[in-house]
């Protein structure tokens, strides 16, 4: 055990990646300009520095994990503790051991100075209160061990029903809990706080060596969970201690300010050698706004072993490129570090032209890690990347052939601006938007009220209307306005699972778990999810005489009822501040918090969603699932993006126009040495299949034959009525529910019944589909379509070469290409045949049927 | 409402109390449930859809009846009208319907009839709304709604115009009557505007159709090309119809579904596209599309957006309605209901202070009724004097409340998201109060009135949304019935004192210079409300009875009885009625009279001889019905006027053909 202590200040740049030289608390010992031979590691550190630079250890037996950082010359921070001799002035007052493990001895101050390769670093040690020992709280003291040892980890007595008839809160997020199923036995019920079962109290007051806690802990009898304590350890010896003291919650005198408000992990981001190493250190910030170590006090894992190993004591190894996160778990708190294993560094790194903010974090970041980005997209690449993004469509021929040959060198931008102003941006974007509000349709709805609905979501595209806007009118609907459709057609929704969506679509949480218990892997309680839920639960639906419509409206009287304790919730923001009693706009105020500048979710949900449109994947990704355990690849970025956002008030076009114009979306897809494995960073373009509906329409765009839609099963065809889609329509028009479509389902389309992530992962139904299917000889082989009319028209073989790589993939055929089709199509008996089957590969190409 | 009032669960006719001679009825009043709409018997002709849906007055034109067992018609019957027509052939065809017809045995058929009939359409014709029916050896048909318009009318070209190139040109004020046949069809007009014309585009569909998964839609394109296609549309705007009311109202009424309003801002061809929502698509799916100049209707709105929004009108289901929001409240309005009892006193208006007059009735002259009647405990006065108010803002708190007096009308406005007006007034002990609301710009869906009675300390007494009240645990008194909005309600006060009137809109969300509201607070005046029965038209053969039911809703504690009378009967006709001991019970599960009036139902029996000869041409018998009050009569009120035949056995031989003209 530790004593707590004044924590040590960390280095100004603790949230990011270290690039400068510290000054505070670092001795530049190293004579400037010094050259050194070989590479940056074997040349030594430019300079030192210690952190902690202040270290103030309170109580007996406090300590604290210093670490000695070297600068070097390719920017990288090497931990040197390990290798470095450290010196404290005063034994007397404080030790150190060989890893950089300082305990207080006796009050007082003394300096310890970290020395290699001729530079030294220092920090100053303050011991107080040595002969004191630290209140003992069951919260923290024993929390720890439990969290420690892993005791209440989810796939332990931390899931959801415990494990063996014991069972702990995860993470020790409710001591409480955990203190009473301990001591008095039970478990966790869903719907009531009574307890069912007989109490097994997991402790022996009379013979407390003979506690279960400890004899399962130690293996004295059988545990599923194997041995986590040794007899007579120290943590065996804590708990112990605290049954024969007759298992007190807490010492008297404890107060609230000793409570841990949150805990932090240096660094927060780490690049490290393959092979090389780095201490991590995890600081506790108490209520008081002091602070403790508890670097050897916490759990840690890594979420990809093969690139970072982490033992229990944070000491990190690179054993692989890549990159990770590391989740550090104390009691009931979490905190993650990335962590990534880098090749040597880059000679001439390029010194490359940033267009914005994205640039700047982006290429930062690449240089830390000595990746090299790829160089700009061919203006080919461009155009067709930005007309698939913006529009969901293929630019035609004679625009490509425009772009190519214009020499205005702001082309890219004045097509961006096209697009934008563009009617097929809107259908686009509804339909993108349309997937994510969920415009859908079941039985029991009128399908007008579908159509009300799919209708808002087009007038907010094409409006540009703010986020923030959108979300008030979609949360907090009222009256008879389209998107209250939302709420009242959707299949009865109950209160829990409005809150759920809403949280998952503006807020990019996922609170579902926490409807039924405390979110496992998350610090959501169950408390927090009733107090959300308890804003929707006031919508009434008034029906109205004329048929199939109703009114939405909030009746404060209607109250969420906690399944637990059965007593009515009162709406609760999530940071836990409770609405005014008796206020008549529940919605719309939760609207109002969630939008609010200090709002930590809404902008950066929003960015990161819409940067996954254009990236493939989330900044945190899954981009609905912000979670400590899941950190953001690029956290400076996303908060950069949200503030820009926020700035610009919330103006999406905005927002597309600076991923657009940005270098890292216009980076072409070529593969360097260095970037070959990198799928995070964005350091190359990667190809992003096209969704279901896009590549359907992109296959009618090029054939020249439209996709009929007909409403097999239509809600409305049972009525005796046939129904199909005007001639013409687009996949991305369509309501799922409304009109099935087995190449649409084949391809992943989104049904809307619930708001999920798209699967456009190949299938073998798709491969069989490609050769077999309804879908593409058809198209390419009806009469008066594309290939028909170029065959009937007097096109020469060229001419139709040319013509179908234009539609289809953006591009002239390079002279190789297109000499061996030539070739292909002369030679084979049926000219027609050749053309099709010419087509037909074109169509069913990677380069075709992804966004590149 | 009446929708959400009780069960529609059918149960066998009760029995009435009645004494009748020769088609008189007079009932005390009993409950029945009500039944659905007026439906016609198996084999009887049925219609369909008619194409086209209008027509220009002074004009002659060939009209289609489509329909199931008009393979006998001979002649076309119109309502009182100056419409002449004739049959010019009958051919089968398949219906694109499945369920339109009635009759067990043609559900699952698509056969039917189409007659092509001759119209006149004299100069003289009043616009508007022309029903139209088909007589036929097998009875009358129901009635179908042709619409007579001042402007021209032309017909959809036969040449295909689906497609935006092919569109078939307009001009303004023009009326084009088109169907949507096909699945997925789209029916494109092509017009040329200068910019700033403002053009109304109006939508009417049958309501047949719309029943039947017909779901017309209009949207104004220009062809503004785009970057990808240099004939691409920009929409403009889009079908502004938040919902189309399918469900009830007469058989073969029109229906508005669509009304856009727009300002152009640039000059040029513009583009009109007509579909069904999702695609929905058959021969009967026809419609009316009026286009129109507009410029006055704009100068009223917002000269900003572009484009001007307006929900369709609500549809009368009756001639008497006064369950709805659109109802005029007005002095005259006491009036009317004072007709529908036995005493009708003169009312007048003495307006004490106007500051937002809605709407500038006339004031009515003061004059002291006749007669005095027993209103629940309330003498009405000699001379009834209606004030009228208009709010003065604020008024949003109990202390700022403007002082009122009933009877009275006080109007204001809900002027933005979460308005309150609030006003008060004095009520005497065993007070019996009715309080109307009628919404004269903005009605439900949009604007949604919620009108409170608070007592002194703020207590919710009475709502128009009797759900949100609270029981006597403060939870709401939720039901079917009860969670909704009542353009009407009536209370008892029984403690003396002052009491607060708050309007608002029932959202905090919604509120502008439309949500105009006007209130009229008055003691009650017990009287007969709607009246109805459940037939359009009468085949009866000879021999055979017919069962007619008709419904009465008794308003404000009417407790008298009502006479119903049936005349018109053709010789060998007689109505007959039920001679068991009626019940006055109210039943268990009727809803609480405050918020919807107590519903009665009286059955009358029309027996033809087995001697009647067949009818030649339909005639027309008038249902009526008389509230009696203490034994003494009141007015005659009209229920319905319908057209009836008598047919022969099947053995025998039909009609003779008659002369083929216009019924009246």
């Amino acid at each position: 055990m530790h004593g707590r202590f004044q924590a040590p200040r960390l280095s100004p740049l603790a949230g990011g990646i270290l690039l400068g030289v510290m000054v505070h608390g670092t001795l530049l010992l190293s004579p400037v300009g010094t050259t050194q031979a070989g590479t940056p590691e074997e040349a030594g550190p430019k300079s030192l520095r210690l952190v902690p630079e202040d270290v103030a250890l309170v109580g007996r037996g406090a300590a604290q994990q210093v670490v000695l950082l070297g600068e070097f010359a390719d920017g990288m921070e090497r931990d040197l503790t390990r290798q470095s001799q450290l010196l404290m002035s005063s034994s007397g007052v404080a030790t150190v051991d060989a890893s950089g493990r300082v305990h207080g001895v006796a009050d007082g101050r003394c300096v310890i100075t970290a020395t290699y390769a001729g530079l030294s670093a220092i920090s100053e040690i303050a011991v107080s209160c040595s002969d004191k020992e630290r209140p003992f709280r069951f919260s923290r003291d024993i929390c720890t061990i439990l969290t420690k040892r892993g005791c209440n980890s989810t796939d332990c007595h931390g899931s959801v029903p415990g494990k063996g008839g014991f069972k702990l809160s995860s993470n020790a997020l409710h001591p409480r809990d955990d203190f009473e199923w301990i001591v008095q036995g039970g478990t966790y019920e869903v719907l009531t706080e009574e307890v069912t079962e007989p109490r097994m109290p997991r402790v022996d007051l009379e013979q407390p060596q003979k506690s279960l806690l400890l004899l399962k802990a130690t293996l004295q009898v059988d545990h599923d969970g194997g041995e986590l304590l040794e007899v007579d350890s120290a943590d065996y010896r804590t708990i112990l201690r605290w049954i024969q003291n007759g298992t007190p919650y807490e010492d008297a005198g404890v107060t609230k300010d000793t409570e841990i408000d949150h805990i932090e992990v240096y660094p927060p981001m780490a690049v490290l050698d393959r092979q090389g190493h780095r201490q991590m250190l995890v600081s506790a910030f108490f209520s008081d706004g002091s602070r403790g170590d508890l670097t050897g006090e916490v759990a840690y894992e890594t979420t990809t072993p093969n690139v970072v190993e982490v033992t229990q004591e944070g000491w990190m190894e690179g054993v692989g490129f890549g990159e990770t996160v590391v989740v550090v778990r104390a009691a009931g708190h979490v905190a993650t570090a990335r962590v990534a294993v880098v090749a040597p560094s880059l000679d001439n790194y390029p010194d490359l032209k940033l267009s914005n903010l994205i640039d700047e974090h982006v290429f930062a970041k690449l240089k830390k890690l000595h990746i090299k980005p790829a160089g700009l997209c061919t203006d080919v690449d461009f155009l067709r990347r930005l007309c698939l993004d913006l529009t969901g469509t293929l630019p035609p021929p004679a625009r490509v052939r425009q772009f190519l040959t214009n020499d205005d060198a702001r082309k890219r931008e004045t097509l961006t601006e096209a697009l934008l102003a563009s009617p097929e941006f809107i259908d686009y974007w509804t339909f993108r938007f349309s997937d994510l509000f969920r415009v859908d349709y079941n039985a029991r709805q009128n399908v007008k009220s579908t159509q009300m609905y799919q209708e808002w979501v087009r007038d907010c595209v094409a409006t540009n209307k703010p986020y923030d806007q959108i979300a008030l009118e979609r949360i907090a609907a009222q009256g008879n306005a389209a998107p209250t459709q939302n709420y009242y057609f959707m299949g009865n929704r109950t209160p829990q699972e409005i809150a759920a969506e809403q949280a998952r679509v503006f807020l990019g949480v996922r609170l579902d778990c926490a409807q039924c218990h405390d979110h496992p892997y998350e610090t959501w309680s169950q408390d927090q999810f009733w107090g959300l839920t308890a804003f929707f639960s006031t919508i009434t639906s008034m029906p109205n005489e004329t048929m199939g419509s109703a009114l939405i409206l909030d009746d404060i009287h209607r109250q969420a009822v906690h399944p637990r304790t059965k007593k009515k919730v009162q709406p609760t923001y999530l940071d836990g501040q409770a609405l005014a009693a008796n206020d008549e706009d529940p919605r719309g105020r939760l609207v109002a918090w969630i939008t609010s500048e200090e709002n930590p979710f809404f902008a950066r949900a929003a960015v990161n969603r819409m940067w996954s449109y254009f990236f493939g994947r989330g900044i945190v990704d899954p981009v609905d699932d912000f979670r400590t355990t899941n950190p953001p690849t690029h956290p400076k970025l996303l908060d950069a993006l949200a503030a820009d956002f926020r700035d610009h008030e919330y103006d999406l076009k905005h927002l597309i126009r600076r991923i657009v114009s940005s270098r890292t979306y216009q980076l072409s897809g070529q593969v360097n040495a260095t970037n070959g494995d990198d799928h995070l960073n964005y350091s190359r373009s990667l190809p992003r299949p096209l969704d279901a509906e896009i590549l359907l329409d992109a296959i009618s765009q090029v054939t020249g034959v439209d996709e009929r839609f007909s409403a097999v099963g239509h809600p409305l065809a049972p009525r005796g009525v046939e129904a199909a889609a005007p001639p013409g329509t687009r996949a991305i028009d369509l309501v799922p529910q409304l009109y099935p479509s087995s190449f649409l389902e084949m391809y992943g389309r989104h049904g809307r019944a619930t708001v999920k992530d798209r699967q456009n992962q190949p299938s073998l139904a798709q491969a069989l589909h490609m050769y077999a299917g309804s879908t593409y000889m058809p198209k390419i082989s009806t009469e008066d379509g594309r290939v028909d009319g170029l065959l009937t028209g007097g096109a020469s073989d060229r001419e139709i070469i040319e013509e179908l790589y234009l539609r289809a993939l953006s591009r002239l055929p390079t002279s190789e290409e297109a000499t061996q089709l030539e070739t292909m199509i002369q030679q084979h008996e049926s000219r027609r045949q050749a053309v099709e089957m010419f087509t037909w590969a074109l169509l069913t190409s990677r380069e075709f049927a992804y966004n590149r | 409402m009446r929708s959400h009032r009780q069960s529609s669960t059918a149960r066998p006719l009760w029995p009435v109390s009645a004494w009748a001679i020769a088609g008189i009825v007079l009932v005390s009043l009993v409950f029945l449930p009500c039944l659905s709409a007026p439906v016609g018997l198996a084999g009887e002709p049925q219609l369909v859809s008619l194409f086209p849906l209008s027509a220009q007055r002074g004009t002659s034109i060939d009209v289609q009846v489509r329909g199931k067992a008009l393979d006998s018609a001979f002649a076309v019957c119109f309502g009182p009208s100056t419409l002449t027509a004739k049959v010019r052939r009958i051919e089968p065809i398949e219906l694109g319907l499945k369920q339109v017809a009635v009759g067990a045995e043609s559900r699952t058929s698509r056969g039917g009839q189409q007659a092509v009939i001759a119209l006149e359409i004299p100069p003289s014709t009043r616009t508007g709304d022309h029903l139209i029916r088909l007589v036929t050896h097998h009875g009358i048909s129901n009635g179908l709604l042709l619409r007579v318009l001042s402007e021209p009318v032309i017909a959809e070209t036969a040449s295909p115009h689906h497609r935006p190139e092919t569109a078939q040109a307009i001009t303004i004020p023009l009326a084009v009557t088109g169907a949507i046949a096909k699945p997925g069809e789209v029916d494109f007009y092509a017009c040329d505007v200068a910019q700033g014309d403002i053009v109304a585009i109006e939508l009417i569909a049958q309501r047949e159709a719309l029943t039947a998964s017909f779901r017309p839609q209009v949207a104004l394109y220009q062809p503004t090309g785009s970057w990808f296609d240099s004939h691409r549309l920009t929409r403009l705007t889009f079908n502004n119809a938040a919902v189309i009311d399918t469900g009830r109202g007469p058989v073969g009424q029109a229906v508005p579904t669509s009304k856009i309003t727009h300002r152009f801002l640039a000059t040029g061809r513009h583009l009109i596209a007509v579909d069904s929502a999702f695609g929905t698509g058959a021969p009967e799916f026809s419609y009316n599309l009026r286009v129109t100049d507009a410029t006055e209707l704009a100068l009223r709105q917002d000269a900003g957006t572009g484009v001007y929004r307006e929900a369709p009108a609500r549809l009368q289901l009756a001639a008497w309605n006064e369950r709805t929001f659109r109802r005029k409240l007005s002095a005259e309005h006491m009036e009317s209901l004072w007709s529908r009892t036995l005493r009708t006193p003169r009312t007048s208006v003495a307006t004490q202070e106007v500051t937002t007059v809605v709407d500038q009735s006339p004031a009515l002259e003061t004059e002291k009724p006749s007669n005095q009647q027993q209103v629940r405990g309330n003498d009405p006065p000699a001379r009834v004097e209606v004030s009228r108010v208009g709010e003065h803002e604020p008024n949003n708190l109990f202390g700022d409340a403007q002082q009122i007096s009933f009877p009275g009308i006080v109007e204001g406005v809900i002027e933005h998201p979460g308005d309150v007006d609030t006003y008060k007034f004095s009520v005497a002990a065993n007070s019996h109060l009715a309080f109307e609301i009628e919404t004269p710009k903005a009605a439900p869906l949009r604007f949604n009135p919620r009108l409170d009675v608070l007592d002194a300390a703020g207590k919710l007494l009475f709502s128009n949304v009797p759900g949100l009240q609270l029981d006597d645990e403060g939870m709401p008194q939720y039901s079917e019935l009860t969670l909704a909005l009542q353009p009407k309600f009536t209370e008892k006060f029984e403690k003396p004192g002052e009491c607060y009137l708050r309007v608002r809109d029932i959202t905090t969300r919604h509120g502008d210079s439309d949500f105009v509201y006007r209130i009229l607070i008055r003691q009650q005046i017990p009287h007969i409300g709607t009246l109805s029965v459940d037939v359009d038209r009468i085949n009866l053969t000879a021999g055979e009875s017919q069962q007619l039911t008709v419904s009465a809703e008794l308003e404000e504690g009417f407790t008298g009885e009502l006479l119903i009378t049936v005349n018109g009967l053709p010789a060998g006709v007689s109505a007959a009625f039920p001679t068991a001991k009626a019940s006055s019970e109210k039943p268990e599960d009727e809803p609480d009279e405050r918020h919807t009036p107590v519903s009665r139902q009286v059955t009358v029996v029309l027996v033809a001889s087995e001697e009647t000869p067949a009818s030649a041409m339909p005639a027309y018998i008038q249902i009526k019905g008389r509230p009696i009050v203490q034994g003494k009569l009141g007015p005659r009120l009209t229920v319905a006027t319908v057209p009836l035949m008598v047919l022969r056995p099947a053995a025998d031989e039909g009609p003779q053909d008659a002369s083929l003209r216009s019924g009246g």
